[in-house]
């Protein structure tokens, strides 16, 4: 396997590293100097997840919890109301790619959804946007989340052959118990900058053998103001989320579940593009029966049924800029069906065997109406449908304190265009699409866990994976990409891109400390890349050229991530974070959107009714730019947050008032992951409250 | 362990169950269901039918021809088709350029062709059909076709850079457009007379398709090359639907016939 790197990867990590400890020391001794929102209480990387059925503990294999949200959030004293967004940000090693204030893109260690798989409870929900606009996070509400799991480094194999990992998001599960009752909450926020206000109310029923949790938000926003005061057009949205959790135990031993999330956008302005999106729908359900009766040497089986629709609608019609009227909608369909068996062959041994099957379909056009003459019409995403079958299969042997795991997929894909017209399409760029494209993925993992008690851990992981391309990577046909303005073509035949990952971690944790440490390096064979192509002409003279997917030689990531937790009086707390990454190409050259050093000290302070918190956060300047995209250098910025909760209690209702500041400085900034420099907000004062009932 | 290989053997059944496809059904249809009938007639004991692809229009149509014994109705496969077209202005007359028939195919039809080179508007379209076979029967009608205009113009006419020879340039195929690559077929013709219009070949032709109200082309068009009886075949992509614009140019060895032609052609 060693012969995977590329030749100047030994020399090019060499070269960094003294660098590299050199960043993440002085993240740690001048913790003011760095970034995003961060939430107290975001570093627990739990070596082992709980499944809280309250019926049944299930361990689980390793999860790093990333970031608890909605109920079980209790205590952290920040804003109930916060978007995916802001949880995502404030997670350890994930970032955002942002087009505007709506939907932005999850990145995990630097790599975006091209190689990073997003899951609703463990589905996979497609983007039905060919320009990525609506990431699986857009459709789901923080006040249904339960948490944000994030995998990779081998741990992802259960999922996906991808090798970024997979970021999944655990809804809220409604509550079991053994008396009959009735819970609830209601919630309303108003944001100064930009009129900002949503609302939400959750309502729920447990029974002893049955809970029902209804969860309906509605957010709205119009322009936001940059810290200059200038409204900053096109960034306004309004949405609405209805999720509806049942839950059902048929037998003592004996769990189902149903999901169904309904999610409606609207009226969303994304200021970094051409288009705008009248309306973004997406339907989500998944029905899981599971069994904890044991049964020879297993114990712990489960049978999933999944499925989604997502639609999504562009156009420019709001735009007044004279360029001719557009329309590109998109849709994206996934069904599926997975079951989930675990085994104990001999003590402190767990063999979890899953398989998949599964169905995705991608269509997406673009259709342009010159005055006076007929529209023209064209396929983007040629109505690909894949199928793929997938089995899984880990062992794990634990010996005291240290555990070996070892993991292995097998994956099959078939994917092929159901549309006559996008053969067509695909045949007079001189391919032919027309048979199916069968490949076979998946990779092998292997783990070693040393834990000491509960205080430490330390963990060392690697895996090799093989990717197929994404829909647009290999069907799509002239995808306009705002942030360089070139169109992108896919390319049929691109090999499966393979990598070879290498993750270390470390682990503390008693009660007055909490420290962690991850760093991780990726070397990737025929890497995936969009390059320009000169022989081929752009559709129109607004744009740069075109650009074709292709593989390159090799590229290689690499990065880190520090968060510490100190008790430093008993009612104060101290956090501070800090998170790298840099990634080339074979001959050294940045690949594109390479997040910045990113950086957060937090001070809370928690007493009786009251906790506050204050914040620095901020991103180092980031010259590390793409040749391969039209990127420019981003200069550093800090930000300060403020977060100030009051517990109250109206009757026998408890209530919780919360007033924050984010941006107080009113600092003029964009991230260097913010499409076509558009400036962030300005100063932004937010009232919200909540209520239990 | 049996619910192991159900959930192994489930998801490979679904697997199974969705890539079987549909097996297509096979049926005997008229040969003439989807023509139109352009006109016919009877003469000596033969019924002669005249059918086209689509209502005739200016420029390059498809003609094929049927002869019967009246009486039986037997079809008649042994005859040789003559077409002789005559535009009549009152002042003047001239025939058109035609492609005669050869054998007849399996289901009896003489495949032809004849350039309209100008709508009946202009005048009065008469088309003879001859009709003659190795035993000396002959058959003659006379139809008059309309012959509309095309929404956008499918002939070309102009005069040759070289010698002002009237040149007559018109498109066979894409008939239907459709986006992707299509057959781009051209038949050239030369007016020698009033009454004559021989094929032309051995031009060189260069095409470039262009979209004018976005300002871009289309890659890998093949240019037409000289296949023989005036006939020129190349591709042409539309990399989309909507108005595009083929352009063309065409060479007699290095001189330039004519340039700055183009067919304006809607998918």
């Amino acid at each position: 396997m060693a012969g995977i790197e590329p030749p100047g990867f030994y020399y090019n990590s060499y070269k960094m590293n003294s660098k590299y400890l050199y960043i993440l020391l002085l993240s740690i001794a001048v913790p003011l100097a760095a970034a995003a929102q961060q939430l107290p209480d975001t570093f627990r990387a739990a070596p082992w997840m709980q499944l809280r059925d309250s019926a049944h503990a299930v361990v689980l294999h390793q999860i790093m919890i990333s970031k608890d949200c909605g109920d079980a959030r209790e205590g952290s004293g920040q804003r109930p109301m916060r978007s995916i967004d802001e949880y995502v940000e404030a997670t350890p090693s994930l970032s955002l790619m942002s087009r505007g204030a709506f939907g932005k893109e999850p990145m995990l260690r630097g790599m975006n959804t091209d190689r990073l798989r997003v899951t609703v409870d463990g589905m996979p929900v497609m983007y039905a946007c060919i320009g990525k606009m609506d990431p699986a996070t857009s459709y789901v509400e923080s006040n249904n989340l339960d948490r944000i799991e994030v995998q990779s480094g081998g741990d992802e194999l259960a999922f996906t052959s991808s090798p970024g990992g997979t970021l999944n998001l655990k809804t809220l599960d409604p509550k079991i118990g053994s008396e009959d009752k009735h819970y609830g909450r209601a919630g309303a926020e108003f944001q100064s900058n930009g009129a900002g206000r949503s609302a939400f109310l959750k309502w729920g029923r447990s029974s002893e053998n049955w809970g029902v949790l209804i969860n309906s938000t509605w957010r709205a926003r119009d322009n936001y103001s940059d810290a200059r005061g200038n409204p900053i057009d096109f960034s306004q949205y309004r949405k609405a989320n209805l999720a509806m959790a049942l839950k059902w135990r048929p037998g003592k031993k004996n769990i189902v579940d149903a999901d169904l999330i309904l999610d409606e956008a609207w009226n969303v302005g994304y200021p970094a593009l051409p288009m705008d999106v009248p309306r973004a729908s997406a339907q989500l359900f998944t029905l899981e029966w599971k069994s904890y009766r044991p049964r020879g040497k297993s114990d712990e089986r489960s049978l999933r049924f999944f499925s989604n629709r997502v639609l999504h609608v562009m156009n420019n019609y709001t735009r007044d800029d004279g360029s001719m009227r557009m329309d590109m909608p998109g849709e994206s369909a996934v069904i599926g069906i997975s079951t989930w068996i675990k085994w104990q062959p001999g003590e402190k041994q767990t063999l979890r065997v899953k398989s998949e099957w599964m169905h995705t379909t991608a269509v997406a056009s673009m259709t342009m109406f010159p005055e006076g003459e007929k529209e023209m019409y064209m396929l983007t995403w040629p109505d690909i449908a894949k199928e793929s079958w997938a089995g899984f299969m880990a062992y794990t042997l634990g010996r005291k304190e240290v555990e070996w795991e070892g993991s292995l997929r097998l994956e099959t894909q078939l994917s092929h265009s159901r549309s006559a017209m996008g053969i067509s399409q695909w045949e007079a760029l001189g391919q032919d699409i027309s048979k199916p494209d069968t490949r076979f993925l998946g990779g092998g993992g292997l783990t070693w866990r040393y834990h000491k008690e509960r205080t430490f851990s330390l963990e060392a992981k690697s895996s090799v994976n093989l990717r197929a391309p994404t829909v647009s990577e290999q069907y799509g046909l002239y995808i306009y990409n705002a942030s360089d303005a070139f169109v992108y073509l896919g390319n049929p035949a691109l090999p499966n891109e393979k990598s070879l990952q290498i993750s270390l971690g470390a682990n503390y944790d008693n009660k007055v400390l909490q420290a962690g440490a991850e760093c991780y390096a990726y070397a990737f064979r025929d890497y995936i890349i969009a390059g320009i192509d000169t022989n081929l002409l752009p559709l129109n003279d607004q744009q740069s050229g075109v650009k074709v997917y292709r593989s390159i030689k090799a590229a290689h990531l690499f990065g880190g991530n520090v968060h510490f937790r100190v008790q430093l009086l008993p009612h104060l707390t101290l956090m501070l974070r800090a998170d790298y990454v840099d990634a080339r190409d074979f001959e050294g050259n940045y690949l594109p959107f390479i997040p910045p050093l990113k950086g957060s000290a937090t001070l809370r302070y928690a007493r009786g009714k009251f906790d506050l918190s204050a914040e620095i956060s901020g991103a180092a300047s980031q010259n590390k730019v793409s040749r391969y995209n039209g990127e420019d250098a981003t200069a550093s910025y800090f930000l300060v947050n403020v977060n100030a909760a009051y517990n109250y209690k109206v009757l026998s209702l408890k209530g919780k008032l919360l007033l924050t500041a984010k941006n107080l400085t009113n600092t003029y900034f964009w991230d260097h992951l913010d499409w076509n420099n558009v400036p962030r907000p300005g100063r932004n004062i937010i009232l919200s409250t909540v209520i239990d009932f | 362990m049996k619910r192991l290989a159900i959930a192994f053997i489930l998801p490979a059944f679904l697997l199974a169950a969705s890539l079987s496809g549909c097996k297509e059904k096979i049926k005997i249809t008229d040969p003439t269901e989807n023509l139109i009938a352009i006109g016919s007639g009877v003469n000596n004991g033969y019924l002669i039918e005249v059918f086209s692809d689509d209502s005739l229009m200016t420029g390059y149509n498809k003609l094929y021809v049927r002869v019967k014994n009246n009486a039986t109705e037997e079809v008649l496969n042994g005859f040789t088709i003559t077409f002789a077209p005559m535009m009549d202005m009152g002042t003047m007359q001239h025939a058109a350029p035609v492609e005669n028939p050869g054998k007849a195919d399996a289901d009896g039809l003489y495949e032809g062709a004849v350039v309209f080179i100008m709508p009946s508007t202009a005048g009065t379209w008469t088309l003879g059909v001859h009709a003659e076979d190795a035993q000396g029967n002959v058959a003659d009608i006379d139809l008059i076709p309309m012959v509309g205009m095309p929404a956008e113009a499918r002939i070309l006419s102009f005069e040759s850079d070289i010698d002002a020879s009237k040149l007559f340039v018109s498109l066979c195929a894409p008939r239907n457009p459709e986006v992707g690559l299509n057959d781009f077929e051209l038949a050239v013709h030369k007016k020698e007379s009033m009454m004559s219009f021989p094929p032309l070949d051995g031009l060189t032709i260069k095409i470039e398709p262009e979209m004018p109200s976005m300002g871009h082309g289309s890659p890998n068009n093949v240019d037409p090359v000289s296949v023989g009886n005036g006939h020129y075949l190349g591709k042409v992509n539309f990399t989309m639907t909507g108005y595009w614009k083929v352009n063309l140019t065409i060479l007699q060895g290095q001189d330039t016939v004519k340039s700055h032609l183009a067919f304006d052609i809607t998918l």
